[in-house]
């Protein structure tokens, strides 16, 4: 049955899917240094894209196992969406934006899928809470 | 049923009656009422994380940490953004941890984000101070860092242990 938690779980599969790909060609393409707009910041983001990838990509890993075995899954996904709108304010007001590559289709796929999966995930925590609350 | 069972039923008092209709989120209690139903462990981490955290804090505002973080070393502006955006998340975050107690909400998953957000804290911070500094000459440094935020994480860890423990 396809409901709205459902359709949120293909948004964020579909995200950090795009991550992982955008992650794999920037290192293709010779690092991070070759994607940002300032010469100055490309040693910080290379730092932040794949500490926080890791972190991030363990928890949905975490998630995914938790949903497998169908274990409570709320206090996960509450961890992943504060630390994922963390992770958006920094690069919004601190990073302005270096991760952006106009030329690159899966750095574009991962801005446009970015707003959604946020939402998402914030939608997914609160659904959790709610059902996990009721069955207990 | 007889008529005078019927008035001796007990009846709620004006106070009780207000007590129950007053919506739940604003019933703030006093911190030695709110701390009452907790662990005396628990007790002890939040005054040390209180006194760490209002330390580290009251540093950053007057100056003194500013050659020790990462912008110190580095004098690029992303770096320096970050270090506001950080500071300004462990005020929020002390702020909000004190008001969800005073509040006596259940403080699990709260504690859970608290250390999951630390923990992206020590780990980036740590890995960008790896490449800021020279990890040889700057041991002692990097320990300090390191201890420093670890000790941070570890006791958001005990608290949520402690939580389970305590009666609210």
């Amino acid at each position: 049955m396809i409901n709205a938690y459902n359709t949120s779980e293909v948004i964020l599969y579909a995200f950090a899917g795009a991550v992982l790909i955008h992650t794999l060609s920037v290192l293709q393409m010779g690092g991070a240094e070759a994607v940002t707009a300032s010469p100055a910041a490309y040693q910080m983001a290379q730092d932040l894209v794949h500490y926080r990838a890791a972190i991030t990509g363990g928890l949905i890993v975490l998630y995914t196992y938790l949903r497998l075995s169908k274990r409570p899954v709320a206090k996960v996904l509450a961890i992943v969406s504060i630390i994922s709108w963390i992770a958006f304010v920094e690069d919004y007001l601190a990073l302005d934006n270096i991760f952006f590559v106009s030329k690159s289709t899966t750095g574009l796929l991962v801005q446009t899928l970015r707003p959604l999966y946020l939402v998402a995930i914030v939608y997914m925590a609160v659904e959790a809470y709610r059902r996990e609350g009721s069955h207990a | 049923m007889p008529d005078h069972k019927l008035d001796e039923r007990p009846t709620l008092s004006k106070e009780e009656l207000q007590a129950l209709l007053e919506p739940q989120i604003l019933s703030l209690s006093n911190v030695q009422e709110a701390l009452s139903g907790k662990t005396r462990l628990f007790k002890v981490c939040l005054l040390a994380l209180t006194a760490m955290s209002a330390s580290y804090l009251g540093m950053y505002s007057t100056g003194l940490l500013d050659s020790f973080v990462s912008h110190g070393w580095t004098k690029h502006y992303g770096d320096y953004r970050l270090h506001q955006i950080r500071f300004g998340l462990g005020f929020l975050m002390l702020v909000s941890m004190y008001a969800w107690i005073l509040l006596r909400k259940p403080l699990g998953t709260l504690l859970a984000c608290f250390a999951g957000v630390l923990s992206y804290f020590l780990v980036s911070g740590t890995a960008r101070l790896f490449v800021v500094l020279n990890p040889p000459n700057d041991t002692w440094f990097l320990t300090v860092y390191v201890l420093l935020n670890s000790a941070f994480v570890a006791l958001t860890f005990l608290m949520m242990r402690e939580e389970r423990r305590s009666s609210w």
